[in-house]
């Protein structure tokens, strides 16, 4: 199979193209839905299809086809050769990476169990979590339960010739409570890579759990008020701020919003961040990136301080910096940009109950994101899993109640890190306090 | 091909109350993107798989492969069957189609002006005047990024019931976005245009005074104020009221939602949900726009439908198992992504009519708040019946009129109260809110609008 990618590479070049790649995918997914307590459906999906990118005088052109016969394969690569020849050159564009030696040998990619699961299995275990998230809470869940094994190669005419094979194991419930009409709904996930690590009762259980606590929310009035991230809620915060700030292709358009400061203390002493896609078994890990390149580890954030833009060959090229490896395609049709990869926060010194008790009223936010809004830095969140604490306690869920602050608030507020992580298949954080953010309320 | 798949399904037999489909689709289009000033992206994408489903005893099974091989297709079917089978002996709550609705039928794409007759070296010379517009308005613009992106795509749809379907499918989106930045302050808008029509449509649209007004909108928004926060009175763009009707009523009225007991609508037929002025449609009939076309994802030919009338709710959206559970007559509704995907319940174009009120009669019942303009798009939770999206960006109203604009901002509220809470709606109507809508994974394009809205009381997440 490798040998006609191999030739369509040759073909590709034999047309004219200065450089050339072709990324495969073969693979399928198996899907258990669920919906009000019960199998809804059960799917096999394919994944199954190539990219190509052809540059000649520096122009770009690309081609997709969902087949990968002898036929399809020539067509794509006749097609992205005839659009690169059409394309104005990006002046921009040096090379493609390659060719390289060195790969990382990363453990925990590919477990047969998950691979060889029977559909039955995963059935069995789409009813596991229903019968837990069911069993003492009164709630109604839906869902599903996915399993993946996909080959990914990538052949450049530089030389690069690699496949990696990722199989995972991901389960999702939602649950909704309802007592006298007052509705609560929350969930939860897993996702794995290796088989053991899977629980799928865990998953019902807890999602329900969630769901109830959530019954009774209040309204409350707008004013300033600390925000408790929980160690999701400070995953997702802070993976997004990084992702946007010190992307390196952000940085060539200027979007970056620590662009030119590096070297400089962004936040919180604190905070360590690093990316890290070789660690075994983690669901972001993999042996190399989307343009075939060795990964290895990065540290983004040391102490507080910005120390690195994450690149893919493109941006290190034009910025003169080392490619690290951070290339991702959105699909096959889509040109390779830096994206992280598994994120991973170092421990503070505080507990959550620490920061919790500490807390005369505040906000406690569960598995939410303070995403930056609309590609400004400006954050404008619905709190649809948080509590109002009072007097150092959790007091009740709230509701129509929304938090704003700008990430350059948020990164100064920081005033504590917790010491216990969260380490959901290598996603690694603690949970954070923000000593303010503007609170919207309801009331 | 298409007897060549109903024989396909004729080599098997379904008892009364089995089912299966198989959907055959075909896709191609050209993306063009630009960006500050260098092509970003030439590509062309080409798709080709097929999509089946079986009903049997019950349970409901969905394979997808690529390619149209009969074999593989027949293979598909038999696995199809294998897995709904399997699910049967773990549904509790039965799948079902309405047994007697069979349609014959074929819809092509019209084009005044096919836009795959349009050189490349047009597109690209279109795409790259709106870029170098906005961006060579101010230095202050320091990133944009302008797309054009065809796509057309033949669908097969045939069943165990007899239902033979040709259809095709076509969309055009134009698009610039713009980031406008001075130190940390950064701000993001964008303009886009998404048409089932053909080139007609982009030679309509003026790149160059798009360009200048996208520049404009940012540079404004970058000197803005911040928003403010609490809980305050607005007026809705046209923009704003699409994502608002679409996330906060299109979505809880897709019966499915309504089934999987996970729509705050659930029971509530016939009952007066708010204010008399509110009428909502979803109308994939009406010509041209994104959410447009003719046959659904099941065979079914799509309908106009009336979800909402003086404040009552009236109908829901449907697909044929929807409409079996709930007695009714389909309506169309039932959209899938691609092959790989299995059809669930959707909208096409949502839209509140409208009344009969100007803007500026909004603005004076208001007298204070926040007038809210540009859409970034929302989400909502339709069992709990909480919205919540986002505005490029607004103005503040101050006795009765637009005053000092404000940064983007958020705003979210109970899907139920708004309705109560709206106290008038303008009387130009605007399908100002060309998106792409995501459920059980799978984006599909819509299209959203309605007139201005004045709605009491809403909580605007400011900073």
């Amino acid at each position: 199979m490798n040998d006609m990618f191999v030739k369509g590479v040759n073909l590709g070049l034999k047309k004219g193209a200065d450089q050339i790649e072709i990324f495969v995918l073969e693979g399928a997914s198996d899907i258990v839905q669920l919906e009000k307590n019960a199998i809804f459906a059960s799917e096999s999906k394919t994944i199954t299809g190539l990219g190509v990118r052809a540059y000649t005088k520096k122009g770009l052109g690309i081609a997709t086809t969902s087949l990968l016969d002898k036929d399809s394969i020539k067509d794509s690569v006749m097609k992205a050769v005839k659009l690169s020849k059409l394309s104005p050159p990006d002046d921009l564009f040096s090379t493609l990476p390659g060719p390289f030696t060195n790969y990382p040998n990363v453990q925990g990619l590919e477990d047969k169990a998950i691979s060889d699961l029977p559909t039955e299995n995963l059935t069995e275990m789409a009813i596991e979590a229903i019968d837990s998230a069911t069993e003492k809470d009164d709630v109604v869940v839906s869902g599903n339960f996915k399993r993946v094994c996909v080959t990914e190669s990538i052949f450049n005419s530089l030389g690069v010739d690699v496949s990696q094979t990722l199989s995972s194991l991901t389960g999702v419930i939602f649950a909704k409570a309802e007592v006298n009409g007052d509705i609560a709904t929350s969930w939860d996930f897993q996702k794995v890579r290796v088989n053991a690590d899977f629980k799928p009762k865990q998953i019902g259980k807890v999602a329900a759990k969630n769901a109830v606590s959530l019954l009774g929310s209040k309204k409350i009035e707008s004013e300033e008020l600390p925000v408790i991230l929980d160690h999701r809620s400070a995953m997702d915060t802070l993976s997004s701020i990084v992702a946007a700030g010190l992307d390196a292709y952000e940085v060539i358009l200027g979007t970056a919003y620590f662009k030119d400061r590096l070297g400089e203390e962004i936040t919180s002493k604190e905070i360590t961040i690093k990316d890290n896609p070789l660690y075994a078994g983690g669901v972001g890990s993999a042996i190399f990136d989307d343009e075939g390149v060795p990964h290895k580890d990065l540290t983004l954030i040391d102490k507080g301080v910005a120390k690195a833009y994450f690149s893919n060959s493109y941006c290190a090229n034009v910025l003169g910096i080392e490619n690290t490896a951070n290339a991702q395609k959105n699909s096959l049709g889509s040109k390779p940009h830096p994206d992280l990869t598994q994120v991973q926060i170092e421990a503070g010194t505080w507990t959550v109950e620490e920061m919790i008790s500490e807390t005369k009223k505040g906000i406690f936010l569960k598995d939410s994101a303070l995403e930056p809004s609309s590609g400004s830095p400006n954050i404008s969140v619905l709190i649809d899993q948080g509590f109002l604490i009072e007097n150092g306690e959790i007091s009740y869920p709230l509701k129509e109640t929304m938090v704003g602050t700008t990430i350059f608030d948020l990164l100064k507020n920081i005033e504590g890190v917790s010491k216990d992580l969260i380490n959901e298949s290598g996603s690694i954080s603690p949970a954070v306090k923000l000593s303010k953010a503007s609170i919207a309320g309801g009331k | 091909m298409m007897d060549k798949t109903q024989k396909i399904l004729e080599k098997f037999s379904f008892k009364k109350g089995d089912f299966a489909d198989i959907r055959i689709e075909k896709g191609e289009g050209i993306s063009i993107a630009i960006q500050n000033g260098r092509p970003e992206q030439i590509s062309y994408d080409h798709d080709i798989g097929v999509g089946v489903r079986a009903l049997i005893d019950g349970g409901w099974g969905f394979v997808s492969i690529v390619g149209t091989k009969l074999e593989e297709i027949e293979t598909a079917l038999q696995k199809a069957i294998k897995i709904a089978k399997a699910t049967a002996l773990k549904t509790k709550e039965k799948g079902m189609i309405t047994e007697d609705y069979v349609i014959e039928g074929t819809y092509k794409v019209n084009y005044k002006n096919d836009p795959r007759d349009v050189p490349l070296e047009q597109k690209y010379e279109i795409v790259a005047d709106f870029e170098k517009t906005t961006r060579k308005y101010s230095d202050k613009i320091v990133s944009t990024n302008a797309a054009i992106k065809n796509w057309f795509q033949q669908e097969i749809i045939v069943n165990s019931l007899g239902t033979k379907v040709y259809t095709e499918y076509s969309n055009l989106n134009i698009l610039c976005m713009a980031t406008a930045r001075e130190g940390n302050t950064m701000q993001n808008v964008y303009i886009s245009k998404g048409t089932t029509s053909g080139w007609e449509e982009i030679e309509k649209f003026n790149t160059t005074e798009k360009g200048v007004e996208l520049a404009k909108r940012a540079l404004l928004l970058l000197n803005a104020e911040k928003p403010p926060s609490g809980k305050m009175d607005i007026v809705m763009d046209p923009s704003l009221v699409g994502v608002y009707v679409h996330e906060s009523f299109g979505h809880a009225e897709e019966a499915d939602s309504i089934l999987a007991d996970d729509s705050i609508l659930k029971g509530k037929m016939g009952e007066q949900l708010g204010s008399e002025l509110i009428n909502i449609y979803d109308d994939p009939t009406i010509p041209g726009l994104r959410g447009s076309y003719c046959y659904d994802s099941e065979g079914t030919k799509t309908i106009k439908r009336q979800l909402v009338k003086e404040g009552k709710q009236i109908g829901y959206l449907h697909s044929l198992e929807t409409a079996a559970k709930m007695g009714v007559e389909p309506n169309g509704a039932a959209r899938a992504m691609n092959f790989n995907h299995r059809p669930v319940v959707r909208m096409g174009n949502t839209y509140i009519d409208a009344g009969d009120q100007s803007l500026e009669e909004l603005l004076e019942m208001i007298k204070n708040g926040v007038y809210l303009e540009n859409s970034y798009g929302g989400y909502v939770d339709t069992a709990k019946g909480e919205f919540y999206f986002s505005a490029q960006g607004g103005h503040l109203i101050e006795n009765g009129e637009l005053g000092a604009a404000i940064q983007n901002v958020s705003m979210s509220g109970l899907c139920l109260e708004v309705l109560e809470r709206t106290v008038a709606v303008g009387k130009d109507l605007e399908f100002a809110f060309p998106g792409s809508c995501g459920k059980a994974s799978q984006w599909v394009p819509v299209h959203a609008g309605g007139p201005p809205l004045a709605v009491k009381q809403i909580v605007v997440g400011g900073l």
